[in-house]
């Protein structure tokens, strides 16, 4: 194996973690509510901001300034929905997605306006330099990281939606919400807690982020909008296909950039995703819905 | 629309007429008066607007400072685009975010030509650029005839960043890494900037947008588009090729807004990959999502609200005080003006979700009728008075009393009126009637389940004494009713235990000591989805009688049953009512209903026909129900 | 399998339909036979609309066929049977709540093969005269149905009752061969149901073939000589109303098996 191609298979490993992690609260997010999150960017960009803010303005150990940020990033997003979405309940897909296309902006906008449009780079918290290596697969400790925290937060969240009693009553809210309210489950209550996880994937990647490279504006942006691709390939709604698409896209598009050149590696994502959308809309493990005349 | 309302029993028709009178020209063809019936005002009629909005711009153009001018070409040029995505998504109701990309081919493609001189002569680039816009319509409709909704716009999605990648590779190669330079319109030896004269030739454009698709929206092309975008399968169902108009409607918006493209390359006489972004297709989606999806006038209004506000809130931050907002504002301005559509967006579907030139109308519209649909509360029929409620001797209230209840939802479909109903504690009593008699209405009502959709609820619905008419069901649940609905009473990926455990915060295994739900202790680890109809309807009455409900209400739990089973169910339900519980069955199955209950209401055509023990009601019920009370 | 003679406008054999797991259509068989009005009923989840959806193309059977006028229909997109000549109207009216009136009776007239964005841009007049001449045809049969002046009301602003009238003149509009009504009463009070009775009083004074799914069991034995009965998917049997509903295996269909043996 060529120096470049472990590279590039480790650097999917990476970005696949970083994929995965918002991916499922993208999933959860929408089998609890139905929203179409496009935000995922501008709040991945936001718990950057704030881990960065945290860690070298207040001056907090890194751990601390990470648990600080993902832990602010869910506050928010319980917030996002008690402030807007919680007035949309029952509005039309478009609608919603239109709301967050908006809440994107506006998410960006007040990130910019605090932090400033300039690409922040951390000192290294975590050491960039190789590590350990499987064959000539190196892989740094801050990269190790990165995987770690989200392969564990994906666990921890699959762990809770079947094990605890809030998961249960989300995964109810998923199947029927008007079921789930007859069941005297706290929908909205649900609803809060969903956008407060997915808020919180966002702001995991953001941190593993800026830890393993900078807080940079655009690149979580973009990073952000590939979640689609990636989210799209496992099938909307399905735990199980996040974790495959994840990885599958970063795979792909490690292996566009080897093959083709960096340019080509966003293109090929997302004609990966048209291709998916036309031989098989529901992606791998998505279900599919019935429309009654 | 509650004008008719006062409704006694002899009203023959039903027919409501709407409050606002119609107002189109095609009601006025026939009413020959005055001025209205001149020949030559007939003729004119139709130009007029057009009259005025030429004379408007002509005008403003000549009076307008070469600054607002400037604005005012981008809006023209916004206005047309918007207008072309309207086709797609406010006429027949396809999601795109295409627009920036479909854009971008019209811009590269004129700043190709018009380097060309053989290919250079006005209007040729403009026209190639729509031939162009319109088979890449062609292109991204064939995805549409598969997909729906939101994975159509990821498709679209898709498109830009090919075409972004496309331009991007285009300007590396030829390197003109900071834009491509389009030379400046030119219509023989004239020359157009940005200014009067490109102000007037662009408002010539935007009315010819107008004037087609304005013809065909008016026309078959868009009452299919409206089905399509209403109901696609519906649509076809009545003979609407859907794939013909849809791609009939991508090739006509890629037109459009490719030329639109077209336009903006010559306005700004340079064209760059790095304009078209998706924020840039958003703004236009933002746009009629602004001035209110599905026409044209909103388009516009979208466009001049969009394009200007930014100069608006920088002139505006200038005026103001130096120091602290206007300080902060002024510092901030570049990112308050690009987050302000956000906001706008936001706030536009949280308060005036139709869009802004809707929102007006319809409120000067409200104005105008103020007072012509007052008397709301007082036309209520004295129905009551007809038909006093039955005394029962004893002060306690019942479980659940429904009086006059009238249930009509917003489409016009009327499900329930007039209703009585009275459930006593610890008694099964079964509403009787067939498909369609608005016994589900009445329990739906009764749960709450209609509070939250477009119905209207008339009447009162007491829980022990307390009205509960409009609760939603996680309040009416609180307060003690549950409801086993008719299907989807089950949540088919929780397990069963989990089924349990969302039920009591405790410990769950009591309830399955009892006898009658034995069955599911076997079933526990399966998921909900897994199991019989009779399982289910067991499943569902277990976790409902965990909840301890004042009222249990169950809906046609005989459905889809065995007899074996409906026997089980019906020893369950029974077995609930001697421990104490209170249940409220609504049943098509007359057999099953009239063993099980200690009191039988028969409902027909949504009111209810007969009342009293099974005994006496059972020869009342039949299938021709000719029951004349 | 042979197709049917082309005297018999409507002809279905051994209609099956299979969803998933679940046999909603088994075995089903029927004639129409000219100018008469044919009446399937059966409880709720009989399968009623399924068979509707089957002959009109919305769903494909998963075997058997359906012939229209001799002429093998089952298997064609919906646009294509219905281009055909056989209309059909919607039990539930909310899929159109934008539609004014009058246009959506126009929405049954299916110029299709004439109409096109070409067409509307470049030969203007040609299809404003074509348009003028649709709508004096569908304001006489608003007319006929007595909702000539709700013609420019919205749809979703009016009563279901008006609804479903609207709805038959605007699949009447289409010249059907023959007319399938879905559920015409659903959504309906009693008062209603009169209204409803007349407009199809009046599509069968026009001789149009037509199949009426209902519920309500008065009301498809006031409309209907011979009606179908359907259970669970399987029909239970075809004959005259009155020797139908006399039938025990009928009554079990709708009254239900007692609770206990």
């Amino acid at each position: 194996m060529s120096n470049e191609l472990a590279q590039a298979l480790s650097g999917a490993l990476v970005l696949g973690s970083l994929y995965a992690v918002v991916g499922i609260g993208f999933v959860i997010l929408y089998k609890a509510t139905g929203v179409i999150n496009f935000a995922q960017g501008a709040l991945m960009l936001m718990g950057g901001f704030i881990f960065f803010s945290l860690h070298e303005s207040a001056g907090l150990a890194w751990p601390l300034a990470m648990a600080g940020a993902v832990l602010i990033m869910f506050v928010i997003g319980a917030l996002i929905y008690l402030g807007i979405f919680r007035r949309l309940v029952g509005a039309e897909e478009f609608t919603l997605v239109i709301a967050t296309l908006g809440l994107s902006v506006c998410v960006l906008t007040v990130s910019l306006i605090i932090w400033g449009p300039g690409t922040r780079t951390l000192p290294e918290t975590l050491s960039r330099s190789e590590l350990f290596s499987i064959g000539n697969l190196g892989f740094s400790s801050v990269e190790v990281f990165s995987i770690v925290t989200a392969l564990v937060v994906v666990a921890v969240l699959d762990l809770a939606l079947r094990r605890t009693r809030i998961g249960i009553q989300m995964r109810a809210v998923a199947d029927g919400p008007l079921l789930a309210s007859l069941s005297r489950v706290n929908v909205h209550a649900m609803s809060a807690i969903a956008w407060g996880i997915a808020s919180f994937c966002a702001a995991v990647a953001g941190v593993a982020y800026t830890m393993r490279l900078s807080a940079d504006p655009a690149g979580m942006h973009a990073l952000g909008l590939l979640a689609f691709p990636a989210i799209l390939l496992g099938g909307i709604d399905s735990v199980r296909g996040v974790l495959v698409g994840g990885f599958l896209l970063a795979l792909a598009q490690s292996s566009a950039a080897f093959l083709l050149g960096g340019e080509w590696s966003e293109v090929v994502a997302y004609a990966l995703m048209l291709a998916v959308l036309v031989v098989r809309p529901r992606g791998f493990f998505g279900s599919r819905q019935a429309v009654r005349l | 629309m509650t004008t008719g309302e006062n409704t006694l029993e002899g009203q023959a028709t039903n027919v409501e007429v709407p409050p606002e009178a119609p107002a189109s020209g095609a009601s006025t063809a026939g009413r020959p008066s005055g001025l209205r019936s001149s020949k030559g005002y007939r003729l004119l009629a139709p130009f007029l607007p057009w009259l005025a909005g030429a004379l408007a711009l002509v005008v403003f153009a000549n009076t307008a400072s070469p600054y607002v001018l400037l604005i005012s070409g981008t809006v023209l040029i916004y206005a047309i685009s918007a207008i072309g995505l309207n086709v797609v998504m406010g006429q027949a109701g396809l999601v795109s975010i295409g627009n920036a990309a479909l854009m971008a081919v019209g811009a590269y493609t004129t700043a190709i030509l018009a380097k060309e001189e053989s290919w250079s002569a006005f209007p040729l680039p403009i026209i190639i650029s729509g031939v162009i816009g319109g088979l890449l319509g062609l292109l991204i409709a064939l995805p549409a005839l598969r997909l729906r909704g939101i994975y159509l716009a990821l498709a679209t999605l898709a498109l830009q960043f090919f075409v972004v990648f496309a331009g991007d590779r285009y300007q590396a190669e030829s390197g003109l890494l900071s834009g491509v330079p389009v030379p400046p319109l030119s219509i023989g030896d004239r020359y157009f900037v940005p200014g009067r004269d490109f102000v007037l030739l662009l408002g010539a454009f935007l009315g010819l947008t107008i004037l087609v698709v304005r013809a065909m929206s008016r026309h078959a092309p868009g009452r299919m588009w409206t089905a399509i975008s209403e109901s696609e399968l519906a649509a076809t169902a009545i003979g609407v090729n859907a794939a013909r108009w849809k791609l009939a409607a991508f090739v006509v918006s890629s037109a459009i807004i490719a030329v639109s493209g077209s336009l903006f390359a010559y306005y700004n006489q340079i064209v760059s990959a790095e304009t078209f972004t998706i924020e840039f297709a958003v703004v236009f989606i933002i746009i009629l999502i602004l001035g209110g999806m599905g026409t044209m006038s909103g388009a516009i209004v979208g466009s001049v609200i969009v394009v200007s506000l930014p100069y608006v809130l920088t002139r505006l931050t200038g005026t103001l005080p130096s120091d602290g907002i206007g300080e902060w504002l002024s510092n901030n301005i570049f990112y308050v003006n690009n987050g302000l559509y956000g906001l706008l967006v936001l706030v536009v579907l949280l308060y005036m979700p139709q869009g802004v030139v809707p929102s007006v109308t319809g409120l000067a519209r409200r104005l105008a009728h103020r007072g012509a649909d007052q008397p709301r509360s007082s036309d209520r029929p004295a129905r009551s008075a007809a038909r006093p409620a039955v005394a029962k001797g004893d002060d306690k209230p019942a479980v659940l009393e429904v009086e006059d209840l009238d249930v009509m939802y917003e489409t016009g479909a009327r499900a329930v009126s007039g209703l009585h109903l009275r459930v006593e504690a610890n008694a099964i009593v079964a509403v009787l009637g067939r498909n369609g008699a608005g016994k589900t209405s009445t329990l739906r009502a009764v749960s709450g389940f209609l509070g939250t959709e477009q119905v209207r609820l008339r009447g009162h619905i007491r829980l022990e004494g307390k009205d509960v008419l409009g609760s939603s069901p996680g309040r009416t649940a609180a307060a003690g009713l549950v409801l086993v609905p008719e299907r989807d009473k089950v949540f088919p990926s929780l397990t069963v235990e989990e089924h349990l455990r969302l039920a009591t915060s405790g410990d769950y295994r009591p309830v399955l000591e009892k006898p009658h739900f034995h069955r599911l202790r076997e079933r526990l680890d399966q998921p909900a989805g897994l199991l019989s109809g009779g399982e289910r309807q067991l499943l569902a009455l277990a976790t409902a009688a965990m909840l301890k409900p004042r009222l249990l209400m169950v809906d046609e739990f005989t459905l889809g049953l065995a007899p074996v089973m409906i026997q089980e169910v019906a020893r369950v339900i029974r077995g609930l009512r001697d421990e104490g519980m209170t249940v409220l069955l609504v049943e098509q199955n007359a057999a099953a209903a009239l063993e099980l209950a200690d009191h039988v209401y028969l409902m027909e055509g949504g009111e209810v026909v007969a009342e009293g023990t099974p005994a006496e009601m059972a020869d009342r019920v039949t299938m021709t129900s000719e029951v004349t009370s | 399998m042979s197709t049917t003679d082309q005297e018999t406008p409507l002809a279905v054999r051994g209609a099956l339909l299979r969803f998933g797991g679940i046999l909603a259509l088994n075995d089903v068989n029927f004639d129409v036979e000219p100018g008469e009005t044919f009446g399937i009923i059966g409880p709720n989840g009989a399968g009623k609309t399924a068979l509707l959806n089957c002959v009109s193309g919305v769903y494909r059977l998963t075997e058997g066929n359906v012939d229209f006028f001799g002429e093998r229909i089952s298997g064609l997109p919906p646009h294509r049977i219905s281009a055909k000549g056989l209309g059909r109207t919607f039990q539930n009216m909310e899929h159109f709540r934008r539609f004014k009136v009058l246009e959506y009776v126009m929405l049954g007239r299916m110029h299709e093969a004439r109409a096109s964005v070409f067409a509307s841009v470049f030969a203007w007049p040609y299809m404003e005269r074509l348009e003028r001449e649709e709508r004096s045809l569908a304001m006489e049969l608003l007319e006929e149905l007595g909702l000539a002046h709700l013609a420019q009301a919205k749809l979703s602003d009016l009563p279901y009752g008006v609804q479903k009238r609207v709805d038959i003149a605007r699949a009447l509009l289409g010249r059907p061969k023959v007319l399938l009504l879905d559920e015409p009463t659903s959504g309906t009070i009693t008062q209603e149901r009169t209204e409803v009775s007349r407009a199809i009083d009046m599509v069968s004074a026009r001789g149009v073939p037509t199949v009426l799914v209902d519920h309500d069991v008065d009301f498809v034995s006031r409309h209907c000589a011979r009606v179908l009965v359907l259970s669970y998917g399987k029909q239970v049997g075809v004959g005259s109303p009155a020797e139908m509903l006399a039938r025990p295996d009928v009554i079990e269909t709708f009254l239900g098996t007692p609770a206990t043996s």
